[in-house]
């Protein structure tokens, strides 16, 4: 796994370098500036780039455009984006966009490792991940829409599908076997009057859609 | 009130003497006939009326012994004949009857108050009345009617020697002299009321016609009279003397009329402060003013410290002039209690501006202090918003050090101990990875426990994302699930920092739900709680320097509810 670190911080830059390699992550470079990060990328063409949302000049969005841009230009390449704390308009237009390569976590995640490495993995796999915490607060918010509908387990299996992940993934999770999570899927979807789609990135947007604003977006 | 008898009576006497006097005149005079014996007397008495009027005021009584002077010597020129019986009376008549239009002269020069102010009018005024005095006296002092074959006639008792010649040459010079210093005095009149302002016009015009008019006319007759030396009584001279007539009855008229006039711009101060009586809301005062003075748009200004002027509401208001429109300063007791800025007519009448910041002053001081506190709330609001601004301001500035200082480095502590962690699990020596372990865990719960006060301290998520972000992230720490049913929208930072301390208050009280709707241009928040919030005075105070409210209400069931209202304008 070869992966750039971009941050404005030099404390966390250089820290979360260190980490990655010594979890045995090779880290080609470490940038300071969302322009930096376009020139490594296009240099060294890692497998994920790790980006900052916010990095000078604005310290708003920078990272969110970076990433969109890194996508655009070397499609092979995905994107970690890191933000402080959940700001799910940033999270979903980064989706809209690009659904597949693409990470969203919370910087407070970033010292486990084992969240940190597996998130990593499934980006380089091409999925895509949403910090957990997100969705959870995502899904408490339509909790009363949502929960009238669906089962406990449904429930379950709509919060991981949020996250983005697979039908196997899922169902390692909750120790039910994939044709079981497949069948619950059917029955959200349907359920949910949710359009079904076979493309695991389309559904997160989907769901995601529906969590935040109470209607599927076409 | 004895003086107005005695001078009554004399002109009713001194009049219809006069009449019986011209009647004996035997066609000499111009008011022996039924037409002239009318006109002389209406045009006397109407002087008198109009001095009789102006004797009641004290700045005019100077004018109005004038007047008197004015309607005695007119009727004292029909004593200038044959007919006039004694000699006292044909001597005055032949003294002073060129006098009425050098005291006429003088009445208008002067008017209204009889003193005349520049030297130029006082040199006119002194040249007409020697000129007519003289005219009059110098060649009465040579003339003996004895002496032309009337046998008739009085005794002239100026008479030093007769030289009729000498007379009518002393005549013509007189008659020339006269003439041109009536005229004088005329152009002095009409360019006086041409370069007056248009309330001194109004005010002067009347008078500037007819006595101008009747001192053209006398100007004329005299010019007319040169060739023979005196005055004559041909038709023409006649004609000339009904139109001075004329002239005098409306010269007269005109300052009653004035007087009437004043009687009523008084009613209406009058009127003002009877209305004034009764207490009138902010800006009452301003409009009884400007509906007395006539002058709508008129601005009333009450001074503050600072060199500022409010209105009646402590609002601030602009003093200054601005083309077409003057300022006056209203002074009572040696300080300025107001400023009226007004159509620029209103400066010269200065008895009226007077007359009426006199009658509104009570109203003025009253008004003017309230404006005074009003004014100062205003401040004094203002730069408690300033002090909730800036504290504000401070906290977010505080946030920021903490989270770029000290998490920054907390945060590198920690992956700085996780790193380190793998190495070492990877080889053995299984204290060490136990030491770090707790480390790490210390480590975690310092960052965790240092994002907690940060967000505390202003939570960024506040002022990047908006209310609704916020307290999503604060609901969210809770242990019992919340409500929140807050839009998207974003509201002045202030504002949005107000309301949000006032969820995080309720937070700590079993906070159960939260609803926020903008409404008619204010932020409407609706806070449900199991109970009310310990600091709830911060609440207040922080709302309320915003101008808003908070109330706070008991639900049935026990819950508390907060509702804040903050403009957001």
């Amino acid at each position: 796994m070869r992966v750039i670190v971009a941050d404005d911080s030099m404390l966390l830059r250089e820290g979360l370098a260190r980490l990655l390699t010594e979890a045995g992550i090779n880290v080609l470079a470490t940038v300071a500036t969302a322009d930096a990060a376009l020139r490594e990328v296009a240099l060294s063409l890692p497998d994920v780039a790790i980006v900052d949302i916010r990095m000078p000049p604005t310290h708003t969005d920078e990272g969110i455009v970076a990433a969109q841009e890194i996508r655009r230009r070397h499609p092979e390449v995905g994107v970690l984006v890191l933000s402080q704390y959940l700001q799910s308009r940033y999270a979903t237009r980064l989706l809209e966009e690009v659904p597949e390569r693409v990470g969203y976590l919370l910087k407070d995640r970033v010292a486990d490792i084992a969240v940190l490495g597996d998130a990593l993995r499934r980006i380089a796999d091409g999925e895509c991940v949403l910090d957990p915490t997100i969705v959870a607060r995502l899904v408490r918010r339509r909790a009363q829409g949502v929960a009238e509908q669906l089962t406990q387990r449904e429930l379950e299996v709509l919060q991981l599908m949020a996250e983005g992940r697979t039908n196997g993934a899922i169902g390692r999770r909750l120790g039910l076997s994939e044709k079981t999570v497949e069948a619950h899927v059917r029955h959200i979807f349907v359920k949910l009057d949710l359009p079904v789609s076979p493309d695991d990135h389309r559904r997160v947007l989907a769901i995601l859609a529906l969590l935040r604003d109470g209607q599927v977006t076409p | 009130m004895l003086v107005r008898i005695a001078v009554v009576v004399a002109g009713v006497v001194l009049g219809v003497a006069a009449v019986r006097a011209a009647g004996r005149s035997g066609g000499l005079s111009f008011a022996g006939d039924p037409v002239g014996a009318v006109a002389l007397l209406v045009a006397g008495w109407a002087v008198l009326a109009g001095a009789l009027v102006l004797g009641r005021r004290r700045p005019t009584v100077r004018t109005s012994a004038l007047l008197v002077a004015v309607a005695g010597t007119w009727f004292v020129a029909e004593w200038n004949h044959a007919g006039a019986g004694s000699a006292l009376g044909f001597t005055l008549g032949s003294a002073l009857f060129a006098a009425s239009p050098a005291l006429v002269a003088w009445t208008a020069l002067g008017y209204p108050t009889g003193r005349l102010e520049s030297r130029l009018d006082v040199a006119l005024v002194a040249t007409t009345l020697a000129a007519c005095l003289l005219l009059g006296v110098l060649p009465a002092l040579f003339f003996d009617p004895r002496a032309t074959g009337c046998a008739g006639c009085p005794a002239n008792l100026l008479l030093i020697g007769d030289d009729a010649g000498l007379s009518l040459r002393l005549g013509r010079i007189g008659l020339t002299v006269a003439a041109g210093a009536l005229v004088a005095v005329v152009l002095a009149m009409v360019w006086r009321t041409v370069t007056a302002s248009a309330a001194r016009r109004r005010a002067v015009l009347p008078l500037t016609l007819t006595g101008g008019g009747f001192l053209l006319l006398a100007a004329v007759r005299f010019l007319a009279g040169r060739d023979r030396g005196f005055v004559g009584s041909s038709p023409l001279d006649r004609r000339l003397w009904l139109a001075q007539a004329i002239l005098l009855t409306a010269l007269g008229a005109a300052v009653v009329w004035s007087i009437v006039r004043e009687r009523r711009a008084r009613s209406r101060i009058a009127g003002l402060v009877v209305r004034l009586g009764h207490p009138a809301d902010p800006g009452g005062l301003r409009q009884s003013i400007a509906q007395t003075l006539a002058d709508p748009g008129l601005v009333l200004g009450y001074p503050v410290d600072g060199g500022r002027y409010v209105d009646a509401a402590g609002d601030p208001v602009d003093t200054s002039p601005g083309p077409g429109r003057a300022s006056t300063p209203v002074v009572l007791d040696g300080t300025e209690v107001a400023v009226l800025v007004h159509r620029p007519g209103l400066s010269d009448d200065a008895l009226l501006l007077a007359e009426v910041a006199g009658a509104a002053r009570l109203g003025l001081e009253q008004e003017g202090r309230r404006a005074r506190l009003r004014a100062r709330e205003h401040d004094l609001r203002t730069s408690r918003a300033r002090l909730v601004e800036a504290g504000d301001a401070e906290r977010r500035r505080l946030e920021r050090d903490v989270h770029d200082g000290a998490q920054q480095r907390l945060i590198a502590l920690l992956l700085g101990a996780r790193t380190l962690h793998l190495r070492l699990a990877r080889q053995p020596g299984s204290e060490a990875t136990a030491i770090l372990d707790e480390v790490s865990a210390r480590l975690g719960r310092a960052v965790e426990e240092l994002r907690v006060v940060a967000q505390g301290i202003h939570p960024a998520v506040l002022s990047d994302e908006g209310l609704l972000a916020a307290v999503d992230a604060l609901a969210e720490e809770l242990a019992r699930p919340v409500s929140v049913d807050i839009g998207d929208a974003r509201y002045p930072a202030s504002v949005e920092n107000a309301a949000y301390r006032v969820v995080a208050e309720a937070a700590r009280c079993g906070l159960s739900g939260v609803v926020a709707r903008r409404r008619d241009g204010a932020l409407v928040l609706d806070v449900l709680a199991s109970s009310v919030p310990e600091r709830l005075v911060d609440l207040e105070d922080r709302v309320g320097a915003l101008d808003g409210t908070l109330r706070v209400r008991e639900e049935p069931g026990g819950a508390v509810r907060l509702r804040a209202e903050i403009p957001c304008g």
